[in-house]
């Protein structure tokens, strides 16, 4: 590694006149060119390093701890359950929010849209709704936030369900290729030609909308793409030569799945399933809104959308926070999902 | 190509038999009776499930069911008065089918536009905008939109009617847009990242060159060519329309499909449900075989790959 600023092949005759002490070493400081190497990464490791540079991603990441956090103490910060109708009614329906300090500022102050206290106007000045109260008297602060824990549960579960159904059913296509690929593909097609809506409405008239059904219903067309795309990594990977010398050695299929396969087709799948959580609440809380939604007192976001979008004109609070949490909710698990994307494969950014 | 639009019309085949037959099969099981008022005695009911057939074998009610289909008829109403399901239908079609059209005329319009301005100055403004209608487009739901800007534009400001009105074309201004945005959302992005690829590539270098000035380059042959894979996505964008448009036009009281299909599910009216599946179904199946097949003749790469643009 030395040898370029050391030796002298000159090849003229006063080579030898040459005193060896007047030659320095240059850029070498020791420990020679392995100091420009960088350290070595695993994926992930990189993958987190990009993650961590994306501001975007950072951020929304931030916001969903910060919703999830909220969604778990925030029901504690009530008095009131969710399902609780807080008597006497007359007093304590629909009231306009009212939060202690900014209050003071004119937002949360109690009054409804014609500007009347109506927390004075009916006796209870003591009291605060952080988000007001629905139309049966029970507390929303409650219920939304509720509403959230519902909402990333179904996601989760739906995402869950699908990642084993969609990842099993490409892999195997995949990996055994042929005509069993060929009949499991055309059936996918088939079935993907029907518009999700349809499918998921007659799925959720046959089994009454629970939390469970609701995430199946999300994952019987949803798996189709989870599919594809396992059965397109699976695919590219099959063939590939490290592949072909384990089965070579006598690798058994088993084998070959966990400790080749699944390493190498995971970033596509954590990617794919990213993008699943906040289509899944999306497509819960738009069915909500048509009418399929959980069955009372259990209350999702869309639910809370759904109850608050027939007294709009009225009470406009009753929709608006529900809407706004989830409106964040989903912004925020989109621009995440967009970042690792990005993350997980830079090719895949959008130049 | 003669083969391969035979092998797409046969997948259609089989996918509408396999949607009627699931649909009819579900909705066998379906809990909840038609005829759940409460004034009806027990006996009218027992008449009333004799009328309708709803004591028949399955299988014998599948097979009137089908035999139906191909006379063109889906049944009619539990709920209202008996009619029939098909010209219910029909009556509903017209305003769906118009405010649809308009969401995708305008919606795919500027998407396109703001998909251009975005690839041209890119990090500008525009971009920026782009990405954020993007996210937006998929994030907040229709119905998040539809009924914020009837509570502003319609209730708040009055500026625009509340409610959709056949004769009046301002009133469908709201649900159009309401139902526009996935659909610029969708296409923006779409034609940006397309349109970026291109800029990117050697031909358009060749044009330019060859001393072609920038907007002959632009125009004559980026855009030209970004367009055609932007067809491939009428398919999912149908979906989105169909979607959409069950929750903008309960918002704004539009009298068409997804109303129907809304005001059915409440009222457990099985052959209105089932109906208006199967014309969806159908909607977005003649979509999809007309973009393949139009794909298939701009793109002939498409056709020798079997026709399955998904991979």
């Amino acid at each position: 590694m030395n040898d370029m600023t050391t030796s002298v092949p000159n090849g003229s005759s006063s080579c030898d006149t040459l005193d060896p002490s007047k030659f320095v070493f240059v850029h070498n400081d020791g420990d020679g060119l392995n100091r420009m190497e960088r350290p070595s990464f695993t994926f992930w490791k990189d993958v987190k390093i990009r993650l961590m540079k994306n501001k975007m991603a950072m951020a929304s990441l931030v916001v969903l701890i910060l919703l999830a956090f909220t969604a778990v103490i925030a029901p504690f910060c009530s008095p009131h359950q969710y399902y609780e109708q807080i008597e006497p009614m007359r007093t304590y329906i629909k009231l306009p929010p009212r939060i202690p300090v900014l209050e003071n500022f004119g937002i949360f102050d109690g009054t409804d849209s014609a500007g009347v206290d109506v927390y004075a106007e009916r006796g209870i000045e003591d009291e605060y709704f952080f988000f007001g109260t629905d139309n049966l008297a029970r507390d929303q602060w409650s219920r939304t936030w509720y509403g959230v824990r519902i909402s990333i549960y179904i996601g989760l579960l739906a995402a869950a369900i699908n990642l084993f159904i969609g990842v099993t059913y490409g892999g195997i296509a995949g990996y055994y290729g042929g005509q069993i690929d060929n009949l499991m593909m055309r059936f996918t097609e088939i079935l993907g030609s029907i518009p999700d809506l349809v499918v998921m409405i007659l799925f959720l008239l046959v089994f009454k909308p629970g939390i469970f059904t609701m995430s199946l219903a999300m994952v019987i067309t949803s798996w189709i793409g989870m599919a594809r795309v396992t059965r397109g990594q699976v695919l590219k990977i099959k063939n590939q030569e490290y592949v072909m010398v384990a089965r070579t050695l006598g690798a058994t299929p088993r084998q070959i799945i966990v400790k080749h396969m699944l390493p190498n087709i995971l970033p596509t799948i954590v990617v794919a399933i990213t993008f699943n959580i906040p289509n899944a609440i999306f497509y819960e809380a738009f069915l909500a809104f048509i009418g399929l939604g959980l069955p009372a007192p259990a209350a999702s976001l869309g639910v809370l959308i759904n109850d608050g979008y027939t007294s709009l004109r009225t009470y406009p609070y009753m929709m608006l926070y529900p809407t706004l949490v989830l409106s964040i909710l989903m912004l925020c698990l989109n621009l995440f999902a967009n970042g690792l994307r990005d993350a997980i494969d830079p090719t895949m950014r959008d130049k | 190509m003669k083969k391969y639009i035979l092998v797409r019309l046969l997948y259609m085949v089989i996918a509408i038999a396999l949607i009627v037959s699931i649909t009819f099969l579900l909705l066998q099981f379906m809990p909840g009776s038609p005829f759940n008022d409460l004034q009806l005695t027990p006996e009218q009911r027992v008449l009333l499930d004799e009328k309708y057939g709803l004591n028949d074998p399955i299988p014998v009610k599948y097979a009137r069911y089908v035999s139906n289909l191909f006379h063109g008829e889906l049944g009619t109403s539990f709920i209202f008065n008996n009619q029939d399901v098909s010209d219910m239908i029909a009556a509903r079609m017209s305003s769906s089918v118009r405010v649809g059209l308009q969401a995708l005329v305008c919606g795919s319009v500027i998407g396109v536009l703001l998909g251009i301005v975005a690839a041209l100055k890119r990090n500008s403004f525009w971009d920026h905008l782009t990405t954020i209608i993007a996210v937006i487009g998929v994030s907040i739901p229709a119905f998040v939109i539809g009924s914020l800007m009837q509570y502003y534009f319609g209730v708040k400001m009055a500026i625009l009617p509340v409610i959709y009105d056949k004769g009046n074309a301002v009133s469908t201004i709201m649900p159009t847009i309401a139902l526009a945005f996935s659909v610029i959302a969708t296409t923006a992005k779409y034609m940006r990242n397309e349109l970026v690829d291109i800029i990117n590539s050697d031909y358009i270098l060749f044009a330019r060159s060859k001393g072609l000035t920038g907007s002959e380059v632009i125009i004559k042959h980026a855009v030209r060519n970004a367009l055609i894979p932007v067809v491939t996505i009428l398919g999912p964008m149908t979906i989105s329309l169909i979607t959409g448009s069950t929750v903008v036009e309960r918002i704004f009281s539009v009298p068409g499909l997804g109303n129907l299909l809304v005001t059915s599910i409440q009222n457990n009216d099985y052959f209105v449900i089932l109906g208006e599946g199967l014309v969806f179904s159908l909607m977005f199946l003649s979509v999809v075989l007309v973009v393949d097949i139009l794909y298939g003749l701009i793109d002939p790469r498409i056709r020798l790959a079997g026709g399955n643009h998904n991979e």
